[in-house]
């Protein structure tokens, strides 16, 4: 019985605080990327010649987060049917976009307005052992140029 | 040529469901799902438990230095009682019953693999009559009779196996709420069915040992004599005698167990023989 209440008790903590903290987070993603859109972003690896780039360096963004109660426990439920795991959906979404931003920041402090060549990489840190916090690192990368079109 | 970033529509690599919703339906859908799986695995293995030769299963125990007989005066008188009520109970053939007596104060009595029956003093104490210490003994009998014993230990194993699998594939706390809800909704009606039934059968022994079954009678009166005693003391029940925790409750035991006798044209009150046992 207690068990239970226990439980109750950290799924509702972990939804309530979950979800005020995930609205807060994607206020402040749209906010940023409105804010940094004149940082353009390019996956080829070449610069292309008709613009004029100049200086270049590597900028960084990296994000970890962290699972809550409620999503783990939802994921853990959905683990025994199959299907899209929608929990974890949002939570990497926000991680990706949120090192996306800082990736961003760290060029306009550079100086610069466009980043080639970017890759993401993901790292995950509990892999998926029992009883730990699930989390996960979202790092991506690219070179930052200053360039005019 | 002029390059951009377009703005990516919002919502295609997130839900917009809301998430409460998933979580009630998969819970729900989950409980229905493995509440079927245990009352399904559970019937099933009582059936095929069973059928397993009642040899196999003395087999399995017989290393088990506890269920070594312990002699003694009140172990003998108690075995004694014990074939008197089987030699009435049409044991299927090979089925032996050994009585196990213990000194000890806990008000309990059980019956478990291989035909062993284990009777404390705490509870023989508490008897007023040879007649109520027949109806324990009968009951106990019975469930050896029925294979209670066996039938539970496989279902237990079943149970055990099927909750690290679901502990297993879900990876989390909810795999491991979700057994444990089903095996508690799917397992206590299991128990009381149990009991059920040996107390019928029960008294068909004790009606012909003694031709009445005022044994039966005197038994209840004392556990709700302990169950009432318990509760003015402001104690738990279950805590002080354990036999209160996998039985159903004694008002309705008796009342239908005289019912029972009532239709088969039994008395159900006559001559009691003394309890003449030394401790």
């Amino acid at each position: 019985m207690y068990d239970l209440i226990l439980l109750l008790v950290l799924l509702s903590l972990g939804y309530f605080f979950g979800t005020y903290l995930e609205k807060k987070h994607y206020k402040s993603i749209l906010k940023r990327e409105k804010e940094l859109k004149s940082i353009l972003l390019f996956d080829t690896k070449l610069i292309p010649p008709e613009l004029q780039a100049s200086g270049g360096q590597m900028v960084v963004g990296h994000v970890v987060v962290s699972i809550d109660y409620f999503k783990r426990f939802v994921a853990g439920l959905r683990k025994l049917l199959g299907g899209r795991l929608k929990t974890y959906e949002s939570l990497l979404d926000r991680a990706r976009r949120e090192a996306v931003l800082r990736m961003k920041a760290h060029a306009q402090e550079s100086d610069a307005n466009m980043i080639f060549n970017i890759k993401f990489e993901t790292a995950s840190i509990s892999k998926g052992a029992r009883d730990t916090i699930g989390s996960v690192e979202v790092y991506v990368y690219g070179s930052a140029v200053k360039a005019t079109q | 040529m002029r390059f951009e970033n377009p703005e990516i529509e919002d919502g295609i690599n997130v839900s917009k469901e809301h998430p409460l919703k998933e979580f009630s339906q998969l819970l729900i859908g989950l409980l229905v799902i493995i509440v079927v799986a245990v009352l399904v695995l559970s019937y099933s293995v009582g059936y095929f438990a069973q059928k397993i030769p009642f040899s196999y299963e003395e087999k399995l125990v017989s290393h088990i230095d506890a269920l070594n007989v312990e002699e003694s005066a009140q172990q003998k008188k108690l075995q004694a009682l014990a074939d008197r009520l089987s030699a009435k109970m049409d044991l299927p053939e090979g089925m032996k019953i050994t009585v196990h007596y213990s000194n000890d104060a806990t008000v309990n009595a059980f019956a478990t693999m291989g035909g062993h029956v284990f009777f404390f003093k705490g509870l023989i104490e508490k008897l007023p009559s040879e007649n109520a210490l027949a109806m324990v003994m009968a009951h106990e009998i019975a469930h050896i009779k029925h294979r209670h014993p066996v039938v539970a230990m496989g279902k237990g194993v079943t149970m055990l196996t099927l909750a690290s699998f679901v502990t297993g594939a879900s990876g989390s706390g909810a795999g491991e709420l979700l057994i444990n809800e089903s095996m508690t909704l799917g397992l206590m009606k299991f128990s009381r069915d149990q009991e059920s039934q040996s107390d019928l059968t029960a008294v068909h022994a004790l009606n012909a040992v003694y031709g009445n079954v005022q044994g039966a009678k005197e038994l209840f009166d004392v556990f709700s004599e302990l169950s009432d005693g318990a509760k003015k003391a402001n104690k738990t029940t279950a805590n002080e005698y354990e036999i209160f925790l996998s039985h159903p409750r004694t008002e309705n035991r008796w009342e239908k167990l005289r019912d029972y006798s009532q239709q088969r044209g039994w008395n159900l009150k006559g001559e009691t023989t003394a309890l003449d046992f030394r401790f």
